[in-house]
């Protein structure tokens, strides 16, 4: 009997939202309360981290990685800081722009040379930590507090989560058109995707511009959840990223992998680091703990599949 | 009109394709024969925009083309299939099709419900009956290549290439692309297809064009000219030439198969004996594959037992499977047997390297050189140098390497999974000899092949399968074409339940 109830779970699909409720009853069994409040800020610190792994999803989806979103985030954040309270509409779309510009650098290196994603954006990692530090040598700027503001406001519903609802239909659609077909298919298989009539390189180039504009998003929002810039704010997202669209299950071989997935994975370690700061203790196990969920995440269906196969082999032999 | 004027092409110093000059009628399909490297594969790819003529140009309906890729090709309405497929294998066969049939707009979502409901139209359209959630990987074989020719008839095309895209079809699916063929000849569609298998080309062309060695050597009505004559055209040699002398089979079992069990087999009993070609034989996807795997220690057993030498193996893996002294040659040369980026002497040394290693571990180049030579030779492989990767091998001297790189290891049981599948008959007749000359030396052989001809003519038994089970074991005078068909289509034959 327990087969049936563990198999009409699906949990090869639906492993990263079953982690994450389990984690929230963990947290609100821990702490004896879910105000509100609590999700407001759950939702507000999970925003960035979301934002910048849907631009490391969008890569990954067609087989690459990239390591360059966290400093993008960190220029965007910068531009945003010190742009904001002068003017707002510049403010962001420099800041926008300046993602999107960033990550086609790394969609023309990848495409035109044919270099290996993970060294060209190495390379241009190491480029936009320089560029944020030209840009704002010390933590600072200025945000305007309206922005701030509305930010933690609730309108019935709180703004944060209404925000990171918004991001996940936005990149469910994004994978939902032929544009996020052509990004799985290129993930699959870039020469059968070719000869099935996908224009490789637009696509490819596409996907890192994608990239660079929505960390450039998440930047901006961390700037505003802090109300400030910092030029290296976007250095502990930069394998952070990628270690959540993993845990959202979505496969650095590319091809696999949906938004919601990504959400929880945002969820997942945002959650775990709320559970390590109400037990006191320092945020260094927070970097081990999420690595050990990472593994047991990846490990899982392989884990999985040999139980299952021990399982069929003794109710044959009996 | 298609129309190929004084067609050439040259790679380096060697003529692959010499002033072809062709033409074809709307409706017409023309079967392309001939050897490995009598140069039907750069016609074609020349037709399809995959190459470019060094001389001479394709025409359609009269204006010359300039092709820059197969997209063009597209555009011009020029599709093609090859052998090579081009299905992305972790996605669902319907993103397969809407990735070619889905909405022209990049930026409209595509419904999920509406998406199912063209895949399921255009499935339902061509008689197909695989499931659209199902990933492509999933499938056999032959269901790929069936779904790889919709996709290219979806596009409309004026012509249609088929560059060994049928080689793995069984005999229902034959029957289905023979429907296709006819629907598309009365839309007037022209077709060009390359085939190793004769039943086919008779079956789906109305005219046959001979190559050999990048020329035209002839040209015929399909129902005039009979096989042993288009054989005669591309080789100069006679059919019953292809195959060796079958090597008497031995006394002593090497293998024994009990009630093997697992998702694809149904309780399969068999023995192997020393020296023996044992074929299997059937429709495709009813366990064959899965029986080769699983002796290979590469397809998970619920329960049976194998044995060999009196000891119960237990294969859990490949590794355990080769030191018990199984050797295994895929289906699928690309993804499961070569390393395509190294050189050949790579490869065919891969599986022997503890032989060649010296006490502390060193290789013995010149033992390693030897060997490799002299394979090179024995095998007629067609390369530069031991040095050349082997992505730069045709497709049969490709399957050569791979099966020599498992003869190194002198195999007490050779697993074969359709190795000649897309081979020419120049290059077959080496495999089949390889395969002969190895159960000769004591190996026993087990030869899955879609094609049945090959059975009949190098196997002593043939168990053919049905729906995971042995529906039918033949032996001796009793294994021949019709025979074999017919036992893979009875109900629960007799040897259903019996060690074969």
């Amino acid at each position: 009997m327990r087969g049936v109830w563990l198999s009409r779970l699906r949990l090869e699909e639906n492993w990263p939202v079953l982690t994450f409720v389990a984690l929230l009853l963990l947290d609100v069994a821990l702490k004896g309360r879910f105000s509100r409040f609590d999700l407001q800020t759950l939702c507000a610190n999970a925003l960035p981290l979301a934002l910048i792994s849907f631009g490391q999803f969008f890569v990954v989806l067609t087989g690459g990685i990239d390591l360059s979103l966290g400093p993008i985030s960190s220029v965007a954040g910068s531009c945003a800081a010190l742009l904001l309270a002068r003017d707002m509409t510049t403010g962001f779309a420099v800041a926008l722009l300046a993602g999107a510009a960033a990550g086609l650098g790394n969609g023309l290196l990848v495409v035109r040379f044919a270099l290996p994603p993970i060294v060209v954006t190495l390379g241009s990692m190491s480029v936009w930590q320089g560029v944020a530090l030209l840009i704002l040598p010390n933590p600072g700027g200025e945000v305007p507090p309206e922005l701030s503001d509305f930010l933690s406001s609730d309108y019935g519903v709180p703004t944060s989560l209404a925000a990171l609802a918004l991001a996940w239909l936005a990149a469910s659609w994004v994978t939902s058109t032929r544009f996020g077909l052509h990004l799985r298919a290129i993930g699959d298989d870039e020469t059968a995707a070719r000869m099935s009539g996908v224009a490789v390189p637009r696509v490819k180039t596409a996907a890192y511009v994608l990239a660079g504009a929505t960390a450039a998003a998440g930047g901006v929002t961390l700037a505003i959840a802090t109300s400030s810039g910092s030029p290296t704010v976007g250095d502990d997202y930069i394998l952070l990223s990628v270690a959540t669209v993993v845990l959202g299950g979505v496969s650095l071989g590319g091809g696999v992998g949906n938004a919601l997935g990504v959400v929880m994975g945002a969820l997942i370690v945002t959650i775990i680091g709320s559970l390590l700061y109400f037990a006191h203790l320092s945020s260094f196990y927070q970097s081990i703990i999420n690595g050990v969920i990472l593994l047991a995440v990846v490990a899982s269906p392989s884990v999985r599949n040999w139980i299952g196969l021990q399982f069929r082999r003794l109710r044959h032999a009996g | 009109m298609l129309a190929l004027h004084n067609l050439s092409k040259r790679y380096g110093v060697t003529e692959a394709v010499k002033s072809v000059s062709l033409t074809a009628r709307p409706g017409s399909v023309l079967g392309l024969v001939g050897e490995n490297g009598a140069g039907k594969s750069s016609l074609i790819k020349m037709i399809a925009g995959v190459e470019q003529p060094t001389a001479g140009h394709v025409a359609l309906d009269g204006g010359a083309l300039t092709l820059r890729d197969t997209n063009d090709a597209l555009r011009h309405g020029i599709a093609s299939v090859f052998q090579e497929l081009t299905l992305l294998r972790s996605l669902s066969v319907q993103d397969n099709l809407l990735l070619t049939d889905g909405p022209r707009h990049a930026w409209r979502s595509l419904n999920r419900r509406q998406g199912r409901s063209v895949a399921v139209e255009v499935l339902r359209r061509y008689e197909l009956t695989m499931a659209p959630d199902a990933p492509v990987r999933a499938l056999p074989l032959g269901a790929q290549q069936m779904l790889e020719v919709v996709r290219a008839v979806e596009r409309r095309p004026k012509v249609l290439l088929l560059d060994e895209a049928t080689s793995a079809l069984g005999a229902h699916e034959v029957e289905w692309m023979v429907r296709l063929v006819e629907r598309l000849r009365q839309h007037g569609v022209i077709m060009l297809f390359i085939s190793h298998r004769w039943d086919q080309i008779v079956r789906f062309s109305t005219r046959v064009a001979i190559m050999r060695n990048g020329e035209l050597v002839g040209e015929a009505d399909t129902r005039t000219l009979s096989e042993a004559d288009a054989i005669q055209l591309m080789t100069g040699e006679s059919f019953e030439a292809s195959f060796p002398r079958r090597p008497p089979a031995g006394d002593e079992i090497v293998l024994r198969a009990r009630d093997l069990h697992s998702s694809a087999l149904r309780g399969v009993s068999f023995d192997l004996r020393r020296g023996e070609v044992l074929g299997l034989g059937g429709l495709i996807g009813q366990g064959q594959g899965a029986l080769l795997e699983a002796l290979f220690g590469a397809h998970p057993l619920q329960s049976g037992t194998i044995e060999m030498a009196g000891r119960t193996l237990r294969l859990a893996n490949p590794a355990m499977a080769i030191r018990a002294g199984l050797a295994y040659v895929p289906q699928d040369r690309k993804t499961e047997g070569l390393l395509l980026d190294k050189s050949i002497r790579v490869n065919m040394t891969l599986a022997i390297l503890r032989r060649l290693a010296g006490i502390v571990g060193f290789i013995d180049r010149e033992q390693e050189q030897t060997l490799v030579a002299a394979a090179i030779e024995r095998l007629h492989i067609e390369a530069r140098s031991p040095q050349d990767r082997v992505q730069t091998l045709s497709g049969g001297n490709q399957q050569k390497v791979l099966l020599e790189k498992w003869l190194q290891t002198r195999p007490v049981a050779l697993l074969l999974n359709d190795v000649t599948r897309g081979v020419d008959i120049g290059t077959k007749r080496q495999i089949y000899n390889a395969i002969a000359a190895c159960a000769a030396q004591g190996a026993a052989v087990i030869l899955y092949s879609t094609d049945t001809l090959e059975l009949v003519g190098l196997a002593r038994r043939v168990l053919v399968f049905k729906e995971g089970r042995v529906n039918q074991s033949l032996a001796g005078e009793a294994i021949t074409s019709q025979e074999i068909v017919r036992a893979s289509l009875v109900r629960g034959g007799a040897d259903a339940r019996r060690v074969a």
